[in-house]
């Protein structure tokens, strides 16, 4: 019985072979419901190590991810992007799934390996009976187990090694795409442009792509063109032009857009000498490692026939090993030649960096003209209007006192009224102005003022051992302040807490509540207000806010802190 | 009664020390700073000081900081604090240390001379004056407190200001006694032992409202 099952088990390895090809090809291209079919062969094996071998295995794959939820305007979000339907999102999340699954990646590397160890095992069992089929049994728990008994540094370097692989080929297939980049600029030309478009937008979509998943490399493109708008006689002017319809104009100019960029130029160069380098730092010592374990298990196999030198089992071991050991250094390599194209020039990030100032600049007039005009009318219509009455008021008075001291007295009661009035007016606006807590306490304590008159239980935690110039600390004042006001109407929460801290030359202010989210800065003027309010600063609003809460947002302002003295460390409340 | 003053503005100070002086104060010092008003203060020890928060040479929170700190040099010395906004934040910290005769008013305050001076001669007693928009900052919302009446929380208001049952009692026109079973059932809803000294009552009132209100303690 036991020779018979380990015929079985060699039967069941030799399968592996064109399974691997299969597993490999349905990875690079993220066709999931490939990778799960083949899945079914390592889960086999495991079933069998149980039953036959006496080595039980469990199934070391991450739980399937849930379904995609839609959010509050139905629409489902994938790493930013919005869908209609729930399909793509699924698809990805599933792509993700087993891409990011150690276990997806052991399965390969088994399918490879198991037709030889698992023939020399079987064989073993065919030979020696019950004992061979236990050591088949250990051999795949090592590899296809949960708990896995050898050191994880093989499997996470043979994990980048074929993270590598699947680089290399990502790039081998945009050769294609730059080929068909030439081509079709030949063919713009001839005038025929919409194919250099489509092919330029979706090389960068292809290159973003690529950057994600080397990190840390920002896009470099220059901002988008506006769609063209007609002069004064309804016509369209593309350069030295004019069109009637603006269908043209707008492909034109979207054209000169992708073309005038220097940063297509850079992608086409990077398109045509990518493959070359990751061909030999990435593509190339995979293939080696292979044929290395490949070497090995096929010198053990035949070591009793002699058609092969013994000597090509240990140089094949020898290699894998060599290239598991110098794969990061390789990939560093990699890492860093991807940048010197793909990374915004210093010109790009200038250009960039002139754009944001240009927002934020007219923004920051903006707000203030605001700001002014709404001061102007307050003073016009309070207090000002207040001096002047009470101007005429005492003037009467002024005639009446002699005859009429009854009327006058009534008179200066009112006059005194007034100017009650007036300072309470006062009050108010300075309070919108500069809050004198602010320039009285600083930051935190302001803020502290704002969390004690709120209605919410607000709890406020600062770290924070100097005072911050005074536009941040009003700038940072205000939007928290415009927050907890959000907070209070919005988002039905009990408690809110405020942090408060400084590191690194950024103030980062979190404010966190619990109440049922779906906060968007896009929907309301609220949360956008305060987006351009730290704009100005180069500050940045992060929201997170799921629909059923609860939501977090995080101020970020780059500041330096001064030393001048901040609230007092016993303070109460 | 002697009066030490700080306020930076010449023309406020010299109207208040007219003012007091009208009402029978004696003025020992006026000055217009931080340092000089805890100097003045350490020097005259008065039977009360009228305290600007805003001073030199910082413009921000001087005066206040002056007087928490020669209160805390010389536990209960009379001091009133005005300022051109009122705080809870700050109504706390001066009555952070639990000791009587504070008082904390809104600079219009001073419009309506009598009650200032009576304001000014309660705390000189050792009794409080909070300013009524601080006392309803510090009541307004607060869960413990939704348990009282209307016409209690009328009562708590005027308490927490430092008004005697005499004067609550003719403000709101109740007779002493009705004043008096308001007062008790106020502190039977609060949880806490009644008091017959006006001055004990309103701190632990204030102590209560303000420690039981959103804790932003760090």
């Amino acid at each position: 019985m036991a020779r018979l099952r380990g015929l079985g088990l060699v039967a069941l390895g030799l399968l592996g072979l064109p399974l691997a090809v299969v597993d490999l090809v349905a990875l690079v291209f993220g066709l999931s419901p490939v990778v799960l079919a083949v899945r079914r062969l390592p889960m086999v094996a495991r079933e069998l190590a149980g039953e036959w071998c006496g080595m039980p295995i469990a199934e070391p794959y991450n739980p399937a991810p849930l379904p995609p939820r839609p959010r509050h305007d139905g629409m489902y979000e994938v790493r930013r992007r919005l869908y209609r339907r729930p399909h793509v999102p699924a698809y990805r999340q599933r792509v993700q799934w087993l891409a990011s699954d150690g276990a997806t990646w052991l399965d390969l590397l088994w399918l490879v390996v198991n037709p030889v160890a698992g023939t020399v095992l079987g064989l073993a069992a065919v030979v020696v009976g019950r004992p061979g089929l236990r050591w088949h049994g250990r051999w795949t728990r090592a590899l296809l187990g949960a708990r896995r008994p050898w050191p994880n540094w093989v499997r996470d370097r043979t994990v980048l090694v074929l993270d590598g692989a699947q680089l290399a080929a990502l790039t081998v297939a945009g050769l294609l795409l730059a080929a068909l980049q030439v081509a079709a600029g030949v063919l713009a030309l001839t005038g025929v442009t919409w194919p250099l478009i489509v092919l330029v937008e979706n090389s960068r979509t292809f290159i973003n792509y690529y950057r994600g998943r080397i990190g840390g490399i920002d896009e470099p493109y220059r901002p988008a063109p506006p769609p063209p708008r007609p002069e004064a006689d309804g016509r369209y002017r593309v350069r030295r032009r004019l069109y009637r319809s603006p269908t043209v104009p707008a492909r034109l100019t979207r054209l000169y857009w992708l073309a005038g960029d220097p940063a297509s130029g850079r992608d086409l160069l990077w398109l045509l000498l990518n493959p070359l380098v990751t061909v030999t730092l990435l593509a190339a010592p995979c293939a080696a490692m292979l044929v290395g374990f490949g070497q090995l298990t096929t010198t053990v196999s035949q070591l009793w026939q002699h058609t092969q030198p013994w000597w090509r089992g240990p140089v094949g071991a020898a290699v894998a090993v060599a290239v598991l050991v110098i794969a990061p250094t390789l990939r560093g390599w990699h890492d860093r030649w991807t940048p010197v194209l793909l990374a915004p020039t210093k010109s790009a990030r200038l250009a960039k960096r002139v754009e944001r100032l240009t927002e934020t600049r007219a923004d920051a007039v903006d707000t203030q003209a605001a700001e002014l005009r709404r001061i102007e009318r307050d003073l016009h219509d309070g207090a000002q209007g207040r001096l002047v009455a009470m101007g005429m008021a005492l003037r009467a008075v002024e005639r009446l006192l002699d005859a009429d001291p009854e009327t006058a007295r009534k008179l200066i009661v009112e006059v005194r009224e007034n100017t009650a009035t007036a300072l309470t007016e006062i009050r108010e606006l300075v309070h919108g102005i500069h809050p004198p807590v602010l320039a009285e306490r600083g930051l935190v304590d302001a803020i502290r003022v704002v969390a004690l008159d709120s209605p919410l239980d607000v709890e406020v935690a600062a770290d924070l051992p100097g005072r911050l110039d005074p536009p941040v600390e009003s700038a940072a004042y205000f939007a928290v302040r415009e927050v907890l006001t959000n907070a209070v109407k919005h988002s039905g929460a009990d408690h809110v807490r405020v942090d408060v801290s400084h590191a690194g030359g950024l103030l980062r202010i979190v404010v966190h509540d619990d109440g049922h989210g779906g906060a968007d800065p896009a929907g309301g003027t609220g949360l956008l207000g305060v987006r351009r309010r730290l704009g100005t600063f180069d500050g940045v609003l992060d929201v997170r806010s799921p629909v059923g809460g609860p939501t977090t947002l995080m101020l970020e302002i780059p500041c330096v802190l001064s030393s001048r003295r901040t609230s007092t460390s016993s303070e109460p409340g | 009664m002697r009066v030490v003053i700080a306020e930076d503005v010449y023309l406020l100070r010299a109207g208040l020390t007219r003012l007091l002086e009208a009402y029978g104060f004696e003025v020992v010092a006026a000055v217009e700073s931080g340092p000089e008003l805890l100097a003045a203060l350490i020097e005259h020890r008065p039977d009360v000081a009228v305290v600007d928060v805003r001073l030199p040479p910082t413009f921000t929170d001087e005066g206040l900081r002056a007087a928490i700190e020669a209160r805390r040099t010389h536990p209960g010395l009379p001091v009133v604090v005005l300022s051109q906004h009122v705080q809870q934040l700050y109504a706390r910290e001066l009555l952070a240390d639990g000791g009587a005769g504070v008082g904390y008013l809104l600079k219009d305050r001073v419009f309506n001379d009598e009650q200032f001076v009576d304001a000014l001669r309660r705390v000189a007693a050792g009794g409080t004056a909070m300013d009524p928009d601080v006392v309803a900052k510090l009541i307004s919302g607060r869960p413990p407190l939704a348990k009282l009446s209307p016409r209690e929380r009328e009562v708590l208001e005027l308490m927490a200001e430092g008004r005697s049952n005499a004067a609550i009692g003719q403000r709101l026109f109740l007779s002493d006694s009705a004043v008096s079973k308001h007062i008790a059932s106020i502190f039977g809803k609060l949880g806490l032992a009644a008091s017959d000294d006006d001055n004990r009552r309103v701190l632990a009132v204030l102590a209560h409202i303000a420690g039981n209100s959103s804790d932003s303690r760090p």
